[in-house]
């Protein structure tokens, strides 16, 4: 991400695609993870879903973190998607 | 491997930073404020003498009803706020309708009332510095889904900077203390680590807070997911943690028992040096009214407990733990946290310093952008991209000229006719004019002048308000300590130490504007210096800072 | 705020514990001392050790003062302004970060306990 090569075209899609999966990507992770968190067993099911609104920004930062610290645009989806795909298994089964 | 984490980590930083600086700004000047916020609203309504002893409880309640009766007889909820400490100066009441489906109310009224008479409160009519901290959540101008998103989206970028800001930061521990004066783009950075580090556990605190006080809003599904979507099911969300008080009217009129001994059974159980109550009732006058107590906050958890009563019989019915859970309890005190109203004045002091470290931490990554890249433009003898103009004067008018709009609301606030119509809603309007008026300042000057301009146009409308506050009122700072009044004499004596840094900048610029055109001669056979000398020289000329 | 004292206290304890701090690093030590050799490895470690102590301190003294919930966010403005006068002094004015230093050694004590002032290694 060095500032003195000029930008390339794959570069700028790299940025987008990293942008992109940050801000939707990361939304989507967050509030996927934090839903099957408040699934998990609990007491009250209204605090287990105040934990994971507690939560949740703290996951929506390290996704957005993730996003551009992946070495590759396409690893930054795949760090996303992974933990989003057992997010909803997880959601799935505890209904 | 760690050399592209850092570099990437650093790119976050510097683009989170840039985007919502402007914004995140504007947030933190008006929620510093906000932390003074019933010391400013005194100031602004000087018709209303300082605070005297109140009259016994009882009465105060009294008055209270007779009031609500009068202005609400058919709503929902009352609200009685008792006088008591610095967050609770004098009376206040509101009434609300029964929420909508779509959570608004039909009715939503507030007044301030003179504990004596029962009346509200003759002054003129001001937002003051409520309306100045609400502001900083709810922004202006904006629809309120629309506020809450900004704020939000900026919040949450401002979180991802701190957090790349620590990454990046080489050498946190070592440079803890290092603050190296006279080097330029050194010194920006050094300004902007020191800043930054100091006020670390605030900043992360108050941005996680932020976040949080927006939590339904900001991520619906969650809650979408376990109950209906939409606003019914953020209602029954909230409604559960409200077990015990819910109660539908019964329709059957009742007369509501008296209070005092409600209150005295309160004041047994919370003791004697517990002050200030909040008074709920929720369907008055009815079968099923209820009257909750809660009691004012001295701790960072934020919330009291609440007693809650049968309205008719006076019979407790259950008492609500303040938090009945440990996700409530650490939500309690994240909000707590944010919002300080367990501080006492000096500890409130230094929630303003932070706000005020904050603010700097934001306004010196602002400059340091700007410096490094004007500096590289010079360098490569590129013209300067339009984004680094844009960022320039932005910077001129917000970091200097946002404060100068904020006295403006302090002068519009004592030059303002009384008897003007939507005289508040004016005074508003004045903040926003004279900022526009300040951006367009800095876009019309060439950037170095500016800066001096506007400090020192900053450093008059500041410390001339104490003698606007003598000229139009007779609360001038000499009556003031006189009186023993510290919250008329604070605000004048903070402004003047406003108006005295304001005024050092301007002429610390003013010097070095002056030796720079002075400037000493290239040495020879040190072009590459020389010229690296002479960008910066010419970056320090854009932003003399 | 209950107790002035213990408000001082905390504020002086602080700022000699960040003073500490600082002199246990070389370009801070050479700012305040100039003239005098630098600390062995040993001296350092002994320095922190002592600073942390009296940041530890300084915690306490907040905690007297506000009670524990409350003082413990007051700590963290106690730190923050002692930092602050430090950073601000030291570049510009390095020999009155050690005198106030010294100034705080009297003061800090400020509930007469001996021993307070023999863990201070002074140099």
């Amino acid at each position: 991400m060095s500032n003195d090569r000029q930008p390339t075209a794959s570069y700028r899609l790299a940025i987008a695609s990293r942008i992109t999966a940050a801000i939707l990507g990361g939304y989507a992770l967050a509030t996927l993870f934090s839903i099957a968190l408040a699934g998990l067993p609990a007491a009250h099911r209204a605090d287990s879903v105040l934990a994971a609104l507690l939560l949740s920004f703290a996951i929506y930062a390290a996704a957005i973190l993730w996003a551009f610290a992946a070495r590759s645009a396409w690893l930054a989806w795949l760090g996303l998607l992974v933990p989003a795909v057992l997010s909803s298994v997880s959601i799935w089964l505890l209904r | 491997m760690k050399e592209y984490f850092r570099q990437s980590m650093d790119w976050l930083h510097t683009w989170t930073g840039l985007v919502v600086s402007w914004v995140l700004l504007f947030i933190f000047l008006t929620g510093t404020a906000g932390y003074f916020d019933t010391e400013i609203d005194r100031w602004m309504q000087p018709e209303v003498p300082a605070v005297a002893a109140q009259p016994p409880t009882e009465q105060i309640v009294a008055v209270a009803l007779a009031r609500l009766r009068q202005q609400a007889p058919a709503a929902e909820r009352w609200f009685i706020h008792l006088p008591g400490d610095r967050s609770e100066p004098s009376l206040r009441i509101r009434w609300q309708s029964a929420q909508a489906a779509d959570g608004t109310r039909a009715v939503n009224g507030n007044e301030q009332l003179d504990s004596a008479s029962g009346l509200p409160t003759a002054a003129r009519a001001t937002g003051g510095g409520q309306f100045l901290y609400k502001m900083h959540y709810r922004l202006h101008y904006l629809s309120k889904d629309v506020a809450y998103w900004t704020v939000g989206v900026a919040t949450m970028f401002m979180l991802v900077a701190l957090i790349t800001g620590i990454i990046v930061h080489k050498q946190i521990f070592v440079d803890f203390f290092t603050f190296r004066p006279g080097k330029g783009q050194r010194t920006w950075l050094d300004a902007h680590n020191v800043l930054s580090v100091l006020s670390l556990p605030f900043q992360l605190m108050i941005t996680y807070s932020g976040l949080i006080f927006f939590s339904i809003t900001l991520m619906p599904l969650i809650v979408a997911a376990y109950y209906a979507p939409g606003e019914p099911g953020r209602q029954s969300f909230r409604s559960e943690f409200e077990r015990g008080i819910e109660v539908k009217p019964a329709g059957i009129a009742a007369p509501l028992t008296p209070i005092a001994p409600l209150l005295n059974l309160a004041q047994a159980r919370w003791g004697a040096d517990v002050q200030q109550y909040r008074i709920e009732i929720r369907h008055p006058d009815d079968a099923n009214a209820r009257i909750s107590l809660r009691h004012a906050i001295d701790s960072p958890s934020h919330y009291s407990e609440v007693l809650v009563f049968d309205g008719v019989s006076g019979a407790l019915l259950t008492i609500q733990p303040a938090a009945a859970s440990n996700a409530k309890a650490v939500r309690n005190v994240f909000i707590g946290l944010h919002v300080g109203r367990f501080a006492d004045t000096l500890l409130r002091w230094l929630y303003f310093a932070f706000g005020l470290l904050g603010s700097g931490m934001i306004a010196t990554g602002l400059v340091l952008w700007a410096v490094k890249r004007r500096q590289r433009a010079e360098q490569q003898n590129g013209a300067a991209h339009f984004g680094l103009r844009l960022v320039e004067r932005l910077n001129i008018g917000t970091i200097v000229g946002l404060p100068i709009a904020i006295a403006a609301y302090f002068w519009a606030n004592r030059l303002l006719p009384l008897d003007l119509p939507q005289r508040g809603a004016w005074e508003v309007h004045v903040v926003f004019i004279v900022w526009a008026i300040m951006l367009l300042h800095a876009t019309l000057r060439p950037p170095s002048r500016a800066w001096i301009e506007q400090f020192g146009l900053a450093a008059a409308a500041f410390a001339l308000l104490p003698v606007l506050n003598a000229i139009t009122t007779d609360r001038h700072l000499a009556h003031s300590i006189a009186a023993d009044d510290w919250v008329f004499a604070g605000f004048d004596l903070t402004m003047l130490g406003l108006g005295v840094v304001f005024l050092w900048s301007a002429r610390k610029l003013a010097r070095r504007a002056h030796t720079a055109v002075l400037a000493t001669p290239l040495k020879p056979g040190s072009a590459v210096n020389g010229s690296a000398m002479l960008a910066d020289e010419r970056a320090n000329q854009a932003n003399p800072l | 705020m209950n107790s002035i004292l213990a408000v001082f206290s905390a504020f002086a304890l602080a700022y000699l514990g960040m003073t500490g701090l600082a002199l246990a690093m070389d370009r801070h030590h050479r700012q305040m001392f100039p003239s005098r050799h630098l600390p062995s490895t040993r001296a350092r470690y002994a320095m922190r050790f002592a600073s942390w102590g009296l940041l530890g301190l300084s915690a306490w003294a907040c905690a007297h003062a506000w009670g524990a919930a409350v003082g413990a966010v007051a700590w963290f403005g106690v730190l923050m302004v002692a930092v602050l006068l430090l950073v601000w002094l030291l570049p510009y004015a390095p020999r009155w970060a050690g005198r106030l230093a010294l100034l705080a050694c009297c003061t800090a004590p400020a509930k007469s306990d001996g021993r307070k002032l023999s863990r201070m290694k002074r140099k």
